[in-house]
């Protein structure tokens, strides 16, 4: 397994453990698709994940820590939104 | 219902033309330097061309790599954040051959940021910029240590910061815009606004984030690598609203773009009618890659419908 879906299965498995953040983590997988997202599939564009890794740490090719995407999720379940 | 991923509007739902000094807009509404990259990396998420601009990342002189991570830090308080990025660029020279000609070629309306480690440096990021043609714009991030004065960062000293802005507006071509951006601790922040007016700028941003250290707390322990940064979101904007009051009433002859807690359309045209000429668009797209679309959407529809 590559190092990249071993990260998203330790995140995974941190989510799942929070279930008061489950809904909060539904939405925010709404917002990151991308427009036109039939052609490649209803996941994250990739330069958009490499911008958000490289303003966090310093790298595109960061993976980010489940401590730190729970930490994300709870701040945007907080966020005084949606955003109209 | 609107379903995740449906393409974007085009055309007039767009446009609510704005003035701000000798350009004019397409809407009042401004991806925030530092946090919507180039416009190319948010492009799937909405045509960039439909913003009023997009300020990129300051630029300087040579290279620089940013500080060490982490470089952000999420607050409690809902919608607010610090960061300590430190301005990582590729440097004038490699932006202008490299990724504006990308820029130029999506029809982003570009404004080009400039900053330095010290006002010699911001001048001399703009002289290197003035090589290149297609941004509208630029902003010079004042934020920089004071080189030849008294210690006192730039943007808190009014001759100072309009030294600096008039050395820029000499440089940029005729049709470009001067932007400067203001930092909202400086003692007087409607001064330095005025100072850099008077000098040249055709605009000025208020404001740059607010220097701050992360909080850590048992329940929530959060650092940044550098230690301190600036902090930006909901929370800046109890600050920002009154300096926007405040240089609209001192000197209501110089055009504001109001930054700071732009998270909703709503809280947009709340700026807008203190008097600021555009709004810039920061934190919010770190919630939402679409925030500026929806915000840009959002006021261009309801000042429509107060006309």
């Amino acid at each position: 397994m590559s190092a990249r879906l071993a990260n998203v299965a330790r995140v995974t498995l941190a989510l799942l453990r929070r279930p008061d953040l489950w809904l909060a983590a539904l939405r925010l997988a709404g917002r990151v698709v991308p427009e036109q997202w039939w052609f490649r599939g209803p996941v994250p564009s990739r330069a958009y994940l490499d911008y958000r890794g490289k303003a966090v740490y310093g790298t595109p090719l960061a993976l980010i820590a489940p401590v730190d995407f729970i930490r994300y999720v709870e701040w945007c379940k907080a966020f005084p939104g949606p955003i109209r | 219902m609107r379903l995740p991923g449906r393409r974007s509007d085009s055309g007039a739902a767009w446009d609510l033309p704005v003035a701000v000094g000798r350009l004019t807009l397409r809407n009042p509404v401004v991806a925030s330097s530092g946090t919507y990259g180039y416009g190319l990396e948010y492009r799937r998420y909405g045509d960039p061309r439909q913003l009023g601009a997009v300020v990129v990342k300051s630029l300087t002189v040579d290279p620089r790599p940013g500080f060490a991570p982490p470089r952000v830090t999420l607050l409690k308080e809902p919608g607010s954040m610090v960061n300590a990025v430190g301005v990582p660029n590729p440097g004038v020279r490699a932006w202008g051959d490299t990724i504006l000609p990308s820029m130029r070629e999506l029809g982003v309306p570009v404004v080009a940021s400039v900053w330095g480690v010290d006002a010699d440096s911001v001048v001399a990021a703009a002289e290197i910029l003035a090589r290149y043609r297609g941004p509208i714009a630029w902003e010079v991030n004042l934020s920089c240590p004071n080189s030849g004065h008294d210690g006192a960062p730039v943007s808190h000293d009014p001759v100072a910061a309009a030294e600096v802005c008039r050395a820029v507006r000499a440089l940029a071509p005729e049709e470009v815009g001067v932007w400067a951006k203001l930092s909202p601790d400086a003692p007087d922040v409607t001064e330095v606004g005025s100072a850099c007016h008077r000098a040249g700028a055709d605009a000025v941003t208020v404001s740059n984030t607010f220097p701050a250290a992360a909080m850590v707390t048992a329940e929530r322990p959060s650092h940044l690598g550098e230690g301190t940064g600036g902090m930006s979101g909901a929370i800046l904007r109890h600050h920002v609203r009154p300096l926007i009051e405040k240089l609209g009433s001192s000197y209501p002859d110089v055009p504001v773009l109001a930054c700071g807690g732009v998270l909703s359309s709503d809280l947009a045209i709340d700026y807008l009618d203190l008097g600021a000429r555009a709004v810039q668009v920061g934190t919010a797209s770190l919630y939402d890659p679409r925030a500026c679309h929806k915000i840009a959407r959002g006021v261009v529809r309801k000042l429509r419908a107060r006309r």
